[in-house]
């Protein structure tokens, strides 16, 4: 159909209505692609869910992280108007100072001190008879550490740059491990405050730890590095520290 | 002419999607598709009007948004009723699309053939 020929016989096409044509393709077909694109990536209406719920969960996580800053920043700009409020009163100059020392024993401030840097890492299946579970390191490898840790007089632990607090939990969730609600996989860094000596000492004293240690991490190649060190920083504890359900027990 | 608009139009909505990735979400995949089926009928029901001159810009371009629209919100509400309308829409538009496509096909050819006019 050429231009004159179609403008006899048809009606009088009007750049209007070409428009408007034009754009309704455009429409049409700009929508079918992103269809097919769409349902190029997930098939079965399983993997549709998994994939909403997996952009749920980064939605999710994205906005923990943010509120978590927010949490940080309130918490400096409280002590720094403490400091402010109680710059007047000796006696308030007092108890702020307390408030500050207990703070830090709860982890809510960050920490320096001589300390040990312990790295671990998954190893690489070697043996196909042996589940690959074997191979990586998990929460209970974690946990084992941790506890050595204190054992041997840590004061102040954390892995990845999650602070171990008095409401933290160490736990596998699928393929990742989970501290303070945020999800980790290898390599961790576990870092802890305390005299580097005995801290190394207590990692292999420990009989969990130890045993993992000198037996079943060379076994399975999972790479693990104790480094002490003059100065070891960990992070505040950044999560919530609401406890809704525990009360100060007054006695008389 | 037409043919020349329908076919960049179907070239540049293809490169958008390409180019931009546009991502449906799984949820609405769905209603998108009975929406676009809509509206492709009434693409299909346009061209036809074109070549029976009665071609109305509005009555094509309110018969696009609003079937499509339609299409989309009758699947939804069946879909939370537990009831398949979106069948209904299928076959109705399906159908359609058919007929037009008829239509289209002998005024391709009364136009092709001379001889049968």
């Amino acid at each position: 159909m050429n231009d004159k020929s179609s403008n006899k016989s048809h009606f009088p096409a009007t750049l209007a209505q070409h428009a408007i044509v034009f754009i309704t393709v455009v429409l049409v077909s700009f929508l079918a692609t992103g269809l097919f694109i769409s349902s190029n990536l997930s098939g079965s209406p399983i993997e549709e869910k998994r994939a909403l719920l997996e952009e749920r969960i980064k939605k999710t996580e994205k906005e923990r992280e943010k509120l978590k800053n927010e949490i940080e920043k309130l918490r400096e700009e409280i002590s720094k108007l403490e400091k402010k409020a109680t710059s007047e009163s000796e006696g308030l100059k007092e108890l702020q100072e307390r408030l500050n020392d207990l703070r830090f024993a709860a982890g809510l401030t960050a920490a320096e001190g001589p300390g040990v840097e312990i790295v671990m890492s998954d190893g690489e299946v070697k043996n196909d008879e042996i589940v690959p579970e074997a191979y990586i390191v998990h929460d209970s490898d974690i946990r084992a550490m941790v506890n050595a840790l204190y054992a041997a007089g840590a004061e102040a632990v954390s892995i990845n740059g999650e602070r171990i607090s008095y409401v933290t939990a160490i736990r596998c969730v699928g393929p990742t491990i989970l501290i303070n609600s945020k999800r980790m996989s290898s390599p961790f860094t576990i870092k802890a405050i305390g005299d580097p000596e005995s801290l190394e000492r207590g990692l292999v004293a420990d009989e969990v730890a130890g045993e993992l240690i000198s037996n079943v991490f060379p076994s399975y190649g999972i790479k693990f590095e104790v480094k002490k060190k003059d100065k070891v920083e960990v992070p505040s504890y950044s999560g919530g520290i609401s406890l809704p359900y525990a009360e100060v027990v007054r006695s008389k | 002419m037409i043919w020349v608009i329908i076919i960049m139009g179907f070239a540049s909505g293809i490169i958008l999607g390409t180019v931009f990735k546009v991502q449906i979400p799984p949820v609405y995949a769905k209603y998108i598709g009975i929406a676009l089926l809509a509206s492709f009928d009434s693409l299909l029901g346009g061209l036809k009007a074109h070549f029976e001159k009665s071609f109305d810009e509005w009555i094509f371009i309110t018969g696009f948004f609003f079937n499509a629209i339609a299409a989309g919100i009758f699947s939804y509400v069946g879909d939370r009723l537990g009831i398949d309308l979106y069948i209904a829409v299928l076959i109705v538009f399906g159908v359609r699309i058919f007929r037009n496509l008829g239509a289209l096909r002998y005024y391709a050819l009364k136009s092709i053939l001379p001889r049968n006019k």
